[in-house]
């Protein structure tokens, strides 16, 4: 479990987050949603040891972030940016591969040529194999970089105690591809992996995510299954725009955005 | 141009090919050297320097060895071409690193400044030496220059990383044009020693601008040979740190890397190899620009086989480099930073053409 407690961050006089509180269950993939400029990104970044808090602190099952040795962290805890520009002409293969770059130390040849087999599988990008990176399209690059970051958890210990971190994964995707990444991550949760993602589309954290947490001006504002948060008020609060609540044919909420209310 | 066949690791063993590649470049920059020991003024044949070369090294030679050879191979011609290997070795995998730190292939121990750096406080130490600088050079010795040159990379690469590169994301163009300020104030730092030097010095001056290996000596050799084999030795151990570096800093912390570490010794790396080549040959440009280039050609991108590979590329290059400067105008030289410069201007521009668009 990853425990946020009383994150509070400031940049420049202006407060990001404020006193946040939140929990990263295993199992689960916990949705950010919120406007731009809500703290989502920021959120995130301190939830990977990327940006360290100006108060509050960030405990991995128990231990505080700061005091993980950076190898062992890098087995458990994986990072996946917007999108990830290669420098040099690497072959999609290259690039998957260097997710086991925590592992040079302990898992043979042979273990990380299959992690990387799983992990391509796992993404859809195994027939891209020997494409070179740079030629690719932003969705296929970024099913690769999710490919990457499978490669890295792909190893001996507890699912439970591995976390996957996202920020926006989706944001250059086209349909398609936006819900096969979240199914696959999905599907990752159901092992037993913690997700934490930041997304845009309220109608895809209510597919995907089993908690969502509303963040506004550094603040969450609302927490709960999609059912419990995706509202008209809390779209609203959160937004600054009506919404309408639909039900999906399974009962899921369907947020329609931006709609007139219903004339009586 | 994204050649794969020799990178990937699909059922095929990309260690062995690595080292297959690796063996193949160590072959060729051994005939490049018994040709480099063999051509000049008095052509002596391959079975013949092998024979004297084998002698030296203590082992049996087979073959008759003439005196008149032996002393042209050990007296001038062994220390020049060891004197290439080191020096083209020395700027290639310094810029292999800095292109794999800048994440850009366009980075250049010249071209960002960092040999003007190195060239600045080697002739500080011709201009001031016998002055200023008195009690530093009577500790030194003639350590004094390569030093000094040691101390002007380090302090260049490490401004130039500064300036260029904001939370892991290094701008192409304010690299680019902070080099050429970087270069511009290590020039008019040049041209105020040259204005207050004596004739003598203004000669030694001269030999810095020009890059040249003419005159290798044994003791040059020894003088520079630790400071390029170190870095040579130990810079293989940041190759997977560097390929990491190939998705970005902040992915290289994730993936586990110690990053502050890695960039600490990739430019303390760099500013003992170039410092090191400046100082016994001034500034010997495109070198360390062409052959990571020639190397993730032949085998991709991975670290692993770029940093060793370049090393040994870029002795091939310069053996290469200095013979047409030794041949071409016979019996007189060309300084070997024109040669290089002439061959290596023409690849800068082919270059930033087939990236004009991605420059922006």
């Amino acid at each position: 479990m990853i425990t946020l407690d009383h994150i509070s961050v400031a940049r420049r006089g202006r407060a990001l987050l404020r006193e946040v509180m939140l929990s990263l269950v295993p199992g689960e993939v916990l949705a950010l949603l919120g406007p731009n400029g809500a703290g989502k990104s920021t959120l995130a970044r301190v939830a990977a040891g990327e940006l360290s808090p100006d108060s509050g602190s960030v405990w991995v099952d128990g231990k505080p972030l700061t005091s993980l040795p950076r190898v062992s962290l890098a087995r458990r805890r994986a990072v996946l940016a917007q999108s990830t520009h290669v420098a040099f002409p690497m072959s999609v293969a290259e690039v998957v591969e260097l997710g086991r770059s925590p592992y040079a130390s302990l898992a043979s040849r042979l273990e990380d040529e299959q992690a990387v087999e799983r992990a391509m599988l796992r993404a859809g990008v195994t027939a891209l194999r020997h494409r070179s990176y740079a030629t690719l399209s932003g969705g296929e690059q970024q099913r690769v970089q999710l490919a990457r970051v499978f490669a890295q958890l792909d190893g001996a210990s507890d699912p439970g105690t591995r976390y996957l971190i996202l920020d926006e994964p989706t944001s250059s995707l086209d349909l398609a591809h936006q819900h096969q990444i979240l199914a696959a991550v999905q599907a990752l949760a159901r092992n037993g992996f913690a997700v934490l993602t930041v997304l845009h589309d309220p109608n895809l954290a209510s597919r995907y995510a089993d908690r969502i947490a509303v963040l506004r001006d550094g603040v969450i504002t609302a927490l709960g299954t999609p059912a419990q948060v995706l509202r008209p008020a809390t779209i609203e609060h959160a937004f600054g725009i009506a919404a309408r609540i639909l039900a999906d044919a399974d009962g899921s909420p369907v947020v329609v955005a931006g709609s007139r209310p219903i004339p009586a | 141009m994204t050649t794969v066949p020799l990178a990937g690791i699909d059922g095929s063993l990309p260690a062995l090919r690595r080292g297959a590649v690796l063996a193949a470049l160590a072959l060729a920059l051994g005939i490049m050297f018994v040709v480099a020991v063999g051509m000049g003024p008095v052509p002596i044949s391959a079975p013949k320097v092998l024979a004297v070369l084998l002698d030296a090294a203590g082992l049996p030679s087979f073959g008759m060895i003439e005196e008149r050879d032996r002393a042209i191979i050990m007296a001038i011609r062994l220390p020049r071409a060891c004197l290439a290997v080191l020096v083209g070795a020395g700027l290639a995998l310094a810029g292999a690193l800095l292109q794999g730190l800048f994440r850009n292939p366009l980075a250049d121990p010249q071209l960002i400044g960092v040999s003007g750096g190195a060239a600045f406080a080697a002739v500080g130490t011709i201009v001031l030496g016998g002055t200023l600088l008195i009690p530093v050079t009577a500790i030194l010795g003639v350590y004094t220059l390569p030093v000094a040159a040691f101390i002007g990379c380090l302090t260049t690469t490490a401004l130039m990383y500064r300036l260029s590169t904001i939370e892991g994301r290094t701008f192409v163009a304010t690299m680019l044009l902070s080099g050429i300020a970087i270069n511009a104030l290590a020039m008019a730092g040049l041209g105020f020693f040259i204005f207050m030097s004596d004739d003598r010095q203004l000669r030694d001056i001269t030999f810095w601008m020009m890059g040249s290996l003419s005159g290798a000596t044994w003791k040059q050799v020894m003088t520079v040979a630790p400071f390029i084999l170190l870095p040579c030795v130990l810079v293989p151990g940041l190759a997977r740190a560097l390929n990491a570096f190939i998705l970005g800093e902040r992915d290289a912390v994730h993936l586990g890397f110690d990053t502050e570490t890695v960039k600490f010794a990739a430019i303390g790396a760099v500013a003992l190899a170039v410092g090191a080549s400046v100082a016994v040959s001034g500034t010997i440009g495109f070198v360390g620009l062409v052959v990571p280039h020639l190397i993730r050609l032949l085998g991709g991108a991975d670290h692993r086989l770029v940093l060793p590979g370049s090393a040994l590329i870029g002795g091939v290059l310069l053996l290469a480099a200095d013979l047409i400067a030794r041949i071409a105008v016979a019996p007189a030289e060309l300084p070997i930073g024109l040669v290089t410069s002439a061959l290596g201007g023409p690849f800068f521009l082919w270059l930033l053409l087939s990236r004009r668009r991605t420059l922006g």
